[in-house]
């Protein structure tokens, strides 16, 4: 599994080719489905918010641009958008964001072709430089979807010390990425 | 740069960050996601996090959905289970064949459709289609002339890179495979000869697309390269 070959087949999937698709779900549901277990942990919400990102795939590869996100990471991003959005639904008190958490577009910013043409660093290299309790917070913000108030339970910390964990390792995370030095978090 | 103003940077790529992470509730989630539509720079920064951060993708472990899930979504786009004509009607070998005898089998199936067949019952409408993408670079326009069977491709803007080529796509219904309409020439203005049979596909229906391809276009019979630009023809 390529990325090329993905991209190929998003491309043909934008001109709604179905065997495409059909190949595309073969090779990627596997991952999908584990982002969406991972953040929703049920399986039978993680089945249904699986089954929507295919959808929405289908419905919005034409969003697909190379050269930002690798094609994989992007369906990542819209099965994981989507499965964070249900997961504080669930919780209630959430706004309706479905039109909120876009899929993102996938072209890189300005500020991510920047970074990235700056250094060769990268996420994971940068977080082993933060504390490992930082560092497990922002984890746990990515891959499983927990809100602050989940976090400051998890680590047994007031929620407004681990928005100040989560800013302040976010900032110095921009930073090494950027080339900069890690500043003390 | 003063004090001030790094700070305010720093809230504002803080903001961005909560944002890609699925942090922000409430308000503050309500009023990113308008700026996410509005504002470009806070956008571009939401999505420079967005990719930075996917780098931790590699840690979501693959756990195989199980067959009912696949069945869901396939009926969910495409209706029932498909049937012999409408899989065979997808399939791009047939296609290729079909686009090589000058679209025989097409012809069965739209020969009751009148060339604008759009749902305004506009008379004397332009077939058009507006091929462009936000911030892409290649845009083109086609125009279907009914009289003389043509269809005019204008390159409005973009070129291949080189050793490639642009390559253009039809497909005449929402979900069939795409059929080549050839490479792109150089020049802005080109026309395409179109059979009688092509005529009848040219509905608002159908859609056009561009890929980057290798030199003299795609050797599958598909698009192999990324897909630039698609779009709906349209009647005006």
């Amino acid at each position: 599994m390529t990325a090329e070959h993905i991209e190929t087949l998003i491309g043909r999937v934008v001109l709604k080719d179905r065997a495409a698709f059909v190949e595309l779900y073969d090779l990627t549901s596997a991952k999908l489905f584990g982002v969406c277990l991972r953040v929703l942990k049920d399986r039978a919400e993680a089945e249904e918010a699986v089954q929507e990102a295919f959808v929405r795939i289908w419905k919005n590869a034409a969003s697909y641009k190379p050269g930002g996100f690798s094609p994989i990471s992007w369906m990542v991003a819209i099965a994981r958008n989507h499965s964070i959005d249900r997961l504080r639904k669930q919780r209630g008190g959430h706004v309706e964001i479905d039109e909120a958490v876009q899929i993102p577009d996938s072209g890189p910013g300005p500020e991510a072709q920047l970074i990235a043409s700056d250094t060769g660093r990268r996420v994971t290299t940068c977080l082993d430089g933060l504390p490992e309790d930082r560092a497990s917070a922002v984890r746990g913000a990515y891959l499983e979807g927990y809100s602050y108030a989940e976090l400051a339970e998890r680590h047994a910390v007031p929620l407004n010390t681990m928005k100040t964990w989560l800013r302040r390792s976010l900032l110095a995370l921009r930073d090494c990425l950027g080339g900069g030095k890690m500043e003390e978090v | 740069m003063t004090d001030t103003a790094h700070h305010d940077r720093d809230d504002e790529d803080w903001l961005a960050a909560q944002f890609a992470l699925g942090l922000l509730e409430g308000d503050a989630l309500s009023q990113a996601a308008r700026r996410m539509r509005t504002d470009r720079i806070f956008a571009s920064q939401v999505n420079s996090w967005q990719v930075q951060l996917s780098d931790l993708d590699s840690e979501f472990t693959e756990v195989t959905p199980p067959a009912s899930v696949k069945r869901a979504v396939t009926t969910r786009l495409f209706g029932a289970e498909p049937s012999m004509l409408s899989r065979l009607w997808n399939s791009v070998p047939l296609w290729r064949g079909v686009a090589a005898l000058g679209v025989v089998a097409a012809v069965a199936v739209s020969l009751n459709n009148p060339v604008y067949t759009d749902p305004d019952g506009l008379r004397d409408a332009q077939l058009i289609t507006a091929l462009f993408a936000p911030g892409g670079e290649v845009a083109f326009i086609t125009r279907f002339d009914a009289e003389r069977a043509v269809l005019r491709v204008n390159r409005v803007s973009g070129e291949a890179e080189p050793g490639r080529d642009l390559e253009l796509w039809f497909a005449p219904t929402p979900t069939a495979a795409p059929m080549s309409m050839g490479v792109v020439p150089e020049q802005q203005v080109y026309e395409i000869e179109l059979t009688p049979e092509l005529v009848e596909l040219m509905t608002t229906n159908a859609h056009f697309g561009v890929s980057d391809e290798p030199e003299g276009g795609s050797t599958t019979g598909a698009p192999s390269g990324p897909v630039l630009v698609v779009a709906d023809i349209l009647a005006i």
